[in-house]
């Protein structure tokens, strides 16, 4: 089914801020001045940070996959005190429901945008680059084009339940 | 503005802040900007609104988080009850959906599995109120769902029908009641709860093939038939056919791993054979397993008496004498101890 874009942004609008906020704070801690930041937009992109090309490129590398962390943890803590009384125990009520909305909206925008792998892209190209950072960049730019591509097919939603319900009974399943 | 200014007449320019236009520019950075701008720019301000909306997050987290170990507790049993099931411990099933059940009392799923944990435990209190609760609710139709539902017909056969009931209501006099029972069995032979009470019953005095095959014509409509297997132990057991009560004993620890009355008819083969200790030790397991259960209880002071224990037996038997189900098994003990009836 495809939904517009819009809709999306609209109906997962906590994802994107967190995600945009998550550049934001990855410049702040690596030191490089940020001139703009939107952090919703009905457009496309449904927000953007723009910033000081880094000097270091694992900077640079770091504060485009940012949000991948940020939302992915962020998420998970969200939907963690939600997620078993929805999805196992039949006890949920609408506070829970609102945890997991925010948790699995949250977590399905931590993949970078194609954005983010072109600033990546436009690292990497630097004649003075080193090999190891070439090795690492290249494929996360692969990783974030597949998972662009995935977003097609629900993948970020996939992604974003799997964080909401996965952890928790990973969590049970090692303890238990 | 013009970012490049001379410092003095002749002299060479000096990159000013692109922002500011006033200070000079600090250190090579793509952006010719002085320190204080680049700071300015560093700490790029956080509207107001997104500091509001994450406030009301991290909240949410925190009046989430409070509840979060009662329902990682409630997680985590339910997480062992669907291991134990899985390796058909039921027994630790059950008392982990106990556990589930007692924090989260509208669980569905944990009902549905406690149906299926107290029918293989024989805990027909609990059993009777599961199916109880169950009427009605609606589930999704899988497997799972498919054994409770074929489970709860099974129960039909630990308790009496009513035309049976009906009848037993009206007899008072034992005998007369064994001598009806057997009337009523040779009538409905396929009644299993029926067979097996009279079969229960058995005394060395009658004939046993009699009794052998009632119980094997029920066990051949049903091999798993949990009734029928306890009564064919007793008759083996009181034949001396010890292979064949073991057999059915391991029939029993087939569908219930943890099946006390089991282990602790194993371990009086055993001590019935000769082999104490193993009965000891299988006595044991029972009572770890299940440390209500008089059967097991007496089962090891049985085994402490053959092994010539009387300390460690008669200590079991005075630590059980104020709880008085598992003090009406220890009678049989007792009764062994003086020399009343002969244990074999």
């Amino acid at each position: 089914m495809i939904i517009p874009g819009f809709l999306i942004t609209l109906l997962t609008f906590p994802g994107v801020i967190v995600h945009e906020l998550a550049h934001q704070l990855f410049c702040r801690l690596y030191k490089v001045p940020v001139f703009e930041v939107v952090y919703i937009r009905m457009g496309n992109p449904a927000g953007y940070v723009l910033h000081e090309k880094p000097a270091s490129k694992w900077h640079s590398i770091m504060i485009s996959i940012g949000p991948f962390f940020v939302n992915t943890i962020l998420g998970a803590l969200i939907a963690l005190p939600a997620a078993l009384p929805v999805y196992s125990f039949e006890n949920a009520n609408i506070f829970h429901y609102v945890l997991i909305y925010l948790g699995v909206s949250i977590a399905m925008h931590a993949f970078p945008s194609t954005g983010d792998a072109a600033s990546i892209l436009q690292t990497l190209k630097d004649p003075d680059t080193r090999l190891l950072t070439k090795i690492v960049g290249y494929p996360l730019i692969g990783l974030i084009y597949i998972g662009s591509i995935g977003s097609f097919i629900w993948l970020d939603l996939l992604y974003g339940i799997g964080i909401a319900v996965g952890l928790p009974k990973l969590i049970i399943a090692l303890i238990a | 503005m013009d970012p490049l200014v001379p410092e003095e007449p002749g002299q060479p320019a000096i990159a000013l802040c692109k922002s500011c236009g006033i200070l000079p520019v600090e250190g090579q950075h793509p952006n010719p900007l002085c320190e204080s701008c680049r700071q300015k720019f560093i700490r790029f301000p956080i509207p107001v609104w997104v500091r509001g909306f994450g406030i009301g997050v991290l909240v949410l987290v925190l009046v989430g988080l409070i509840s979060f170990p009662k329902q990682l507790l409630i997680g985590i049993h339910m997480k062992r009850a669907e291991n134990a099931m899985d390796k058909k411990k039921y027994l630790t099933a059950e008392r982990e959906l106990q556990k589930v059940l007692a924090s989260a009392p509208e669980m569905k799923s944990a009902k549905l599995d406690l149906l299926t944990a107290s029918y293989y435990t024989m805990d027909l209190t609990t059993l009777v109120k599961m199916v109880n609760e169950l009427k009605g609710v609606s589930f999704e139709k899988d497997a799972h769902f498919s054994e409770a539902e074929n489970l709860s017909t099974e129960a039909l056969k630990f308790f009496p029908s009513d035309s049976l009931f009906a009848l037993m209501q009206q007899k008072t006099d034992s005998a007369k009641t064994r001598e009806f029972l057997k009337s009523y069995v040779v009538q409905h032979p396929e009644e299993s709860y029926a067979v097996c009470t009279y079969v229960n019953s058995y005394s060395e005095k009658e004939s046993p093939e009699w009794c052998d095959s009632m119980i094997d014509k029920l066990l051949q409509t049903d091999p798993n038939n949990i009734n029928a297997l306890i009564a064919a132990i007793y008759l083996a057991r009181e034949q001396h056919r010890y292979d064949s009560a073991l057999t059915y004993c391991q029939q029993l620890l087939n569908q219930n791993a943890e099946c006390t009355y089991a282990m602790a008819a194993q371990a009086r083969i055993f001590m019935a054979q000769n082999q104490i200790t193993k009965g000891i030790d299988l006595s044991k397991k029972a009572c770890s397993l299940d440390s209500t259960d008089g059967y097991s209880q007496a089962t090891l002071a049985l085994g402490y008496h053959l092994n010539n224990q009387p300390a460690e037996r008669d200590k079991l038997i005075a630590s059980k004498a104020a709880d008085s189900t598992i003090s009406s098994y220890m009678d049989f003990v007792k009764d062994v101890v003086n020399h009343k009836v002969k244990f074999n």
